[in-house]
């Protein structure tokens, strides 16, 4: 068999195929086994590589290469292995039925794969030869550059369109000079080495804007030529990112910079890492002299604190604030206040410490200077409270004299108009007097001296008490009293009878004085609590009044605060009651508010914790009746000529004689000669005080060394108190002192009752009646009225008519009733001046007038 | 003849001692505010009797001393040809700016209180005011 097939090499096969496709021979390096020949060609390549397309085109090529009547035709196949190999069907010379297949298998990665490769891969590459022009372009490259294959064979940069390149013509111009592209590609071709990522910018096309590309070039040898492999990546949007991101970190890094703060970062391992340029310009500091330069210009113990804290948020990542004294660069320490904070990166990696100082020294001595002022003008207050106090014992002391003097004025046969003037500058008296303890106690407040002294009291008792002593001005304005006491089942308690009696004294006071009309009801109610021997005081005094708006609600427990200071104001008053009440619930642990409503009335309520006292041997105490001895003998001791007199007629009035002694060692001279049952003790004496005095008698070995002694005094602070039961004192009374006070103490002392019986204040009339036809029709009221008076006037209640014939004024006033508003200022003027007689003939006047009045209105019916 | 005497004061001890005090000199009316010191004026205008010598209290409800001062007078100017009462204040408020207000309001006198008694008559003799008890007072 004839062949002219050459054998080439190894891994190439030949065959011989007829123009049907049945296989005529085969040469040695063929893989094809004996049965080969004669089978079909396409049936053979089938069996040796399979990995082609499922349908048949083998058999489709080559019924193509026979029908062309083309010389040679090209195949590719993959083997087995996966490497690529080529088909080649030649015809052969004349014999126009045999065909030579030529099999030639790749080595490696191919020419053919690397080919693929380079036009497959996404980055924009291309292939430099030798002399720098481009052999092969991807298509990546055709896409990012807007170029095609006719691309090949030129120069680089008309390649990628380079603007220079393009207006010149060729790589020469002016600025190919500066290509940083050209200069590195060129420079890096003849040292034979790679590039990696090398930045460079440039404007491919006129008029468009400058692009960012990053390059990287390895030389590959190829059939023993070298190639440059560039690949060309776009990066413009990553580096204007880039740029954007740095510029802003730039601003923020400037503002940090000027930022009036000191400002610095310590990084875990201790280094300073930042500190901004107004730190650096207030002292020379630099990041790696931080520590040194802070130690310098901190005092030791600062330089110490500082770093106490460092390390402190360091370790725990707390938020440290402390404040230190540094110096300034004028060498002059300043309070700085130091704020450490610790960083925490994205990932929430602990970054250190950045930290701020601020000086704040001139804060700091501001804060001084008003703490000193605030100092100051507290001590200036308390002085002043101080000296309040000291002061109203030497106004106390001639009001007792006053006191004194009238009562014994009061004692003798008088005019009944000297009586009633008496009493009316007794009134006054008492009145300073309220208003001088009012001072006191607010002073006492003031300075800090107030104590609570508690003592058991029948609360039952207490109310009694204070409606009694309340009635006499109610109803000198009509007004009704009323007091609402609940079952109480354990009355006995234990407090400060006396604090708990002066706010229900102020309270009520204040009801009966802002009330016109109408009531005040004092409602008292002691519950027990969860602890079986704690109480609950409750307290209401509530009135018909004019009322307390809103809007003065926050300077109703001001001190000195009346809440109408204008020269009209219908009420006076110090205005410390409420201030003290609320002092003394507070200091008791109570509390004390008000309800009220303009026209209505006001509510005050108060509630104190108490203890439930045990009962029996109070309720005893209460039941001793038993009377003042004639001859229980006391002795006064009192330098006071005025006071002498005062007090030694007071003890006669109950039945007690006394001796007096005019001063300390006269006492003493009297102990040692006679036994007393009781010695009334004054404190501030000439030569021998009382407090010394009741020292001797106390440490003496005269019969009188266990008599009791009772204080007289008029010093009035707890303090004082003490001091004297220290002495040896068994009470003491503040002066003036009352009769019935007097009474009580030597009643307590002496065990014995006293034989006059307590002056009782009769409850007086009701006024409900009257009242309760307040709001019915004004004639009505008027009608009522007019009735009235004439009862009162059997009655000789002047006072009362005038009361009456004031409300009148107002009725007719509404009533439009000109003329006999007139006659009721008439007959107020006429009972003012105590002409009683003409007031009745204006009344009978009046009565006429109304009567006349009435008939001439007829829908109104008389139900008088 | 008897002068006729009104005193507007709204302390009541301060009243009961004016009326004891001033009755020497004649009969005194009561008030107890600025409304009824004018209504009271007033109804002394109306019966053709007005008062000789009114004393007047500054700190008064509802109308103040000043007030009361101011409407005297301008109602003696309008109602009356030339007559006018005598007007003493009676006051605690001691300072000039306040006599001063009360002058220039054309009041007659000016008592600071507590009222110095002698002192007092004195200025009452002053403004043609005299005891009847005659001598001392």
């Amino acid at each position: 068999m004839q062949t002219n097939v050459e054998l080439e090499k190894e891994g190439v096969m030949n065959i011989i195929v007829a123009s049907d496709g049945h296989i005529v021979a085969y040469d040695n390096s063929a893989v094809l086994n004996e049965a080969a020949a004669g089978d079909l060609i396409w049936n053979q390549l089938k069996l040796l590589y399979p990995n082609r397309a499922p349908y048949d085109t083998y058999q489709l090529n080559f019924r193509r290469m026979i029908e062309s009547g083309l010389t040679e035709i090209r195949d590719a196949v993959l083997t087995l292995e996966m490497k690529p190999a080529t088909l080649t069907y030649t015809r052969l010379n004349g014999e126009n039925t045999l065909i030579l297949l030529k099999l030639e298998m790749l080595e490696g990665i191919s020419e053919w794969a690397l080919k693929n490769i380079f036009a497959s891969i996404h980055i924009p590459q291309l292939l430099l030869d030798d002399s720098l022009l481009v052999v092969a372009i991807n298509n990546a490259f055709k896409r990012q550059f807007h170029v095609s294959d006719s691309a090949v064979g030129t120069g680089f940069g008309d390649t990628i369109r380079c603007i220079n390149t393009m207006e010149d013509q060729c790589g020469h111009s002016n600025q190919c000079k500066f290509c940083t592209f050209r200069k590195a590609i060129q420079h890096k071709v003849k040292a034979r080495e790679t590039v990696e990522n090398m930045v460079i910018s440039m404007i491919l096309q006129p008029h468009s804007e400058e692009v960012w590309l990053s390059i990287n070039m390895f030389p590959i040898t190829i059939k023993n030529a070298v190639y440059y492999l560039i690949s060309v990546e776009n990066i413009t949007d990553q580096v204007l990112a880039d740029r954007r991101i740095h510029s802003a970190r730039r601003h923020s890094l400037k503002l940090l910079d000027e930022l009036p703060l000191l400002i610095f970062q310590i990084l875990p391992n201790g280094t300073c890492d930042f500190l901004n340029q107004t730190f650096m310009q207030y002292i020379p500091i630099r990041r790696y002299t931080f520590d040194s330069v802070i130690k310098q210009y901190m005092a030791t113990e600062a330089y110490a604190l500082f770093h106490e804290h460092l390390e402190k948020g360091m370790n725990a990542h707390t938020v440290e604030a402390v404040e230190l004294k540094m110096k300034n660069p004028f060498g002059e320490y300043r309070t700085m206040h130091c704020t450490l904070k610790p960083v925490f990166d994205k990932g929430n990696q602990f970054m250190g410490i950045i930290g701020m100082m601020a000086d704040i020294e001139e804060h700091r001595r501001l804060e001084e200077a008003l703490k000193y002022e605030k100092d100051r003008s507290e001590s200036a207050n308390r002085a002043k409270s101080e000296f309040l106090a000291n002061m109203s014992h030497e106004i106390r002391t001639p009001l007792n004299g006053i006191l004194g003097m009238i009562d014994l004025t009061l004692m003798d046969e008088l005019s009944s108009t000297n009586v009633d003037n008496l009493k009316t500058a007794k009134e006054c008296a008492n009145n300073l007097l309220g208003i001088i303890n009012d001072v006191l106690d607010f002073s006492k407040m003031e300075a800090g001296k107030l104590t609570i002294t508690p003592s058991k009291f029948d609360v039952r008792e207490m109310a009694k008490e204070l409606i009694r002593a309340h009635q006499p001005h109610a109803m000198t304005k009509g007004i009704e009293l009323d007091l609402v006491l609940e079952e109480v089942p354990k009355p006995m308690l234990r407090g400060d009878v006396n604090r708990i009696k002066q706010i229900i004294n102020n309270l009520m006071s204040n009801a009966i004085k802002f009330t016109q009309e109408g009531s005040v009801t004092l409602e008292i109610t002691v519950k027990e609590t969860e602890k079986s021997d704690l109480a609950k005081l409750s307290v209401s005094v509530v009135d018909t009044g004019i009322g307390i708006s809103e809007d003065k609600r926050d300077k109703l427990f001001q001190r000195f605060s009346q809440i109408d200071s204008t020269f009209t104001r219908e009420y006076g008053g110090t205005g410390l009651g409420l201030v003290i009440s609320k002092q003394l619930v507070m200091f008791m642990n109570g509390q004390i508010d008000f309800i009220s409503e303009v026209g209505e009335g006001t509510t005050f309520f108060f509630t104190i914790p108490l203890i439930f006292a045990d009962t029996h041997d109070e309720v005893k105490k209460m039941q001793s009746t038993t009377a003042f001895e004639e001859d229980k003998r006391l002795l006064i001791v009192e330098d006071d000529k005025v006071n002498q007199i005062v007090i030694t007629k007071m003890l006669e009035n109950i039945g007690l004689r006394a001796d007096v002694a005019g001063d300390g060692s006269e006492a003493l001279s009297f102990c040692e000669k006679k036994s007393y049952d009781a010695i009334l003790m004054d404190i501030q004496m000439p030569v021998l005080d009382g407090v010394q005095t009741t020292k001797r008698i106390r440490s003496g070995t005269t019969q009188n060394a266990d008599t009791t002694i009772i204080a007289l005094t008029a010093y009035a602070l707890q303090d004082d108190e003490a001091l004297f039961r220290k002495s040896g004192m068994d009470d003491y009374l503040s002066k003036p002192v009352s009769l019935n006070i007097l009474k009580e103490t030597l009643d307590k002392h002496l065990h014995m009752a006293h034989k006059l019986g307590r002056r009782r204040i009769e409850s007086g009339g009701s006024y409900r009646d009257q009242r309760r036809t307040a709001t019915k029709h004004r004639i009505d009221v008027v009608s009522h009225q007019v009735n009235q008076v004439f009862r009162l006037y059997e009655q000789q209640q002047f006072d009362l008519i005038e009361v009456i014939v004031n409300d009148m004024k107002k009725g007719l006033e509404a009533l439009n009733a000109e003329s006999m508003k007139t006659m009721t200022f008439k007959i107020a003027l006429d009972l003012r001046k105590a002409q009683y007689d003409m007031a009745y003939e204006k009344m009978q006047t009046l009565r006429t007038m109304f009567d006349e009045f009435k008939a001439s209105v007829p829908e109104v019916d008389d139900d008088e | 003849m008897m002068s006729k005497i009104l005193i507007a004061e709204d302390d009541a001890v301060s009243r009961k001692f004016l009326n004891q005090f001033m009755s020497q000199f004649g009969s005194c009316d009561l008030v107890i505010d600025g409304y009824e010191a004018v209504d009271a004026f007033l109804l002394g205008i109306q019966e053709g009797d007005p008062y000789d010598l009114i004393c007047l209290d500054i700190m008064m409800p509802k109308l103040d001393g000043i007030q009361v001062l101011q409407t005297i007078r301008k109602l003696e100017s309008e109602t009356l040809e030339g007559g006018r009462s005598r007007i003493i204040m009676t006051t605690a408020l001691g300072e000039t700016e306040m006599v001063r207000t009360a002058f220039d309001n054309g009041c007659d006198a000016y008592a600071s209180k507590p009222i110095d008694t002698e002192k007092f008559v004195e200025v009452l003799g002053s403004l043609g005011i005299k005891s009847m008890k005659g001598g001392k007072t």
